[in-house]
């Protein structure tokens, strides 16, 4: 009996939990964050041919640069200065992947990896081993 | 017997404390508050929101009832004026004694005025003060110190955008395959319309910074500023109540002197008994004539 009113707890906490996380509202800055998420898993996918990788990241990439528009057009960006807002204006390549990679004339994989500290060079230095 | 003088005493006491209470509530008040909303407002807003708050106030209603009672108060004693120095004899007196009654309405009135006027720059004035204690405190909301690193990248993050805007665009839609997104296209079609508004709101006379002496200045030396000017204010009205108590004097010495002017004319028009000299009276005493 005990048990069975425990996992009801647990069902209406996590129906709850649902319910809230379907009614927050997402920002500019956060819905560039969730297509640029998504963009680099569909980069880095090995379950996917060249081909598919292809159209859905041209895809993904278009999409992009209309939220990045959206995102540095937006006056509620403009006046944000929240944590989500410092983090995304303190690294413009990462933030903005698309714009940045195009000016730079760079896939947006590789700045993505550059950004984040993953450059050939380390690559090639690194090592196997147990940590 | 004690006891029931001091009930009296006590009983008068409490029905005057009473009736200053009265007197008190029903004072017209003025009584703004330093709301985030005049916190936030841009510096060249502020006092016309001020004064938009007093003009809706009780104070100044009071202020403009009190103006209207002068104007006329002020016109008829010009004309009571006229009267009492065109008059002769004793309608010479009474028309002096109408206008000494006139002068001192006018006395009163131009006092209550005073005193109305008083209470507003001091309100005014502690307004201003809490209003610049709490910015200094808490930081003008536009130009918070801390947020001008972020509104810096923001802006210089912007600038890059815009410069690669047509790059991003050629190497997305010059292919032919690729169509112009919705989004782009209307929002060329917006982008004109809102520069134009933008450009128009930045001009506004209403959105213009303050300025003193011809020279922009930020929120905290524009509120220091309405201070000062407050306090210039409240010395004008000192030297206003000064001028105003020497006419006060002045009412009083025509009043002494048209009282004493007319005991004069009673007592002559009475007639006092001639009392001769005492040492004409010495043959009533001496028995000689």
């Amino acid at each position: 009996m005990h048990r069975w009113m425990l996992m009801c707890a647990v069902a209406t906490a996590a129906l709850a939990g649902s319910f809230l996380a379907e009614t927050a509202v997402a920002g500019p800055l956060e819905n560039l964050e969730r297509e640029r998420a998504r963009l680099v898993l569909t980069l880095l996918d090995p379950a996917i041919d060249a081909d598919t990788r292809h159209t859905e990241t041209d895809r993904a990439r278009r999409r992009l640069v209309d939220l990045e528009r959206v995102a540095l057009r937006d006056p509620a960006v403009r006046g944000d200065t929240g944590p989500v807002a410092r983090r995304a204006f303190a690294d413009y390549d990462l933030t903005f992947l698309a714009h940045a990679s195009i000016e730079k004339g760079v896939m947006p994989l590789d700045l993505w990896l550059e950004r984040v500290g993953v450059t050939t060079a380390r690559l090639m230095a690194a090592r196997v081993g147990r940590r | 017997m004690n006891a029931a003088r001091v009930l009296a005493v006590l009983a008068l006491l409490s029905a005057s404390v009473v009736a200053v209470g009265q007197a008190r509530a029903q004072e017209p008040v003025w009584r703004p508050a330093v709301s985030e909303r005049l916190v936030r407002l841009p510096a060249g807003y502020l006092e016309k929101a001020v004064e938009q708050d007093f003009r809706d106030s009780g104070l100044a209603a009071a202020l403009e009832a009190n103006g209207a009672q002068l104007v006329g108060q002020t016109a008829g004693l010009g004309d009571l004026q006229a009267a009492a120095e065109a008059a002769e004899g004793a309608v010479a007196e009474e028309a002096q004694h109408q206008f000494l009654i006139a002068k001192q309405d006018y006395l009163r009135l131009m006092g209550h005025r005073h005193d109305l006027e008083r209470r507003r720059i001091e309100t005014q004035r502690t307004l201003y003060e809490r209003l610049l204690g709490r910015v200094e405190r808490v930081g003008d909301p536009g130009d918070d110190p801390t947020l001008a690193p972020l509104a810096e990248k923001r802006s210089a993050a912007l600038a890059r955008f815009e410069n690669s805007v047509d790059k991003v665009d050629m190497a997305l839609f010059a292919r032919g395959g690729a169509e112009e997104s919705r989004y782009s296209a209307e929002y060329r079609k917006h982008a004109a319309a809102i520069e134009g508004l933008v450009d128009a709101i930045n001009a506004h006379p209403m959105n213009t910074a303050p300025e003193i002496d011809g020279e922009t200045v930020g929120k905290v030396e524009y509120l220091r500023h309405l201070i000062a000017q407050a306090e210039t204010e409240a010395a004008l009205l000192d030297q206003r109540e000064l001028v105003l108590a020497y006419m006060a004097k002045l009412v009083a010495l025509d009043a002494l002197a048209l009282a004493d002017r007319a005991a004069a004319r009673e007592a002559e028009d009475r007639g006092w008994p001639e009392i001769r000299d005492v040492t004409e009276a010495v043959g009533f005493f001496t028995g000689r004539p």
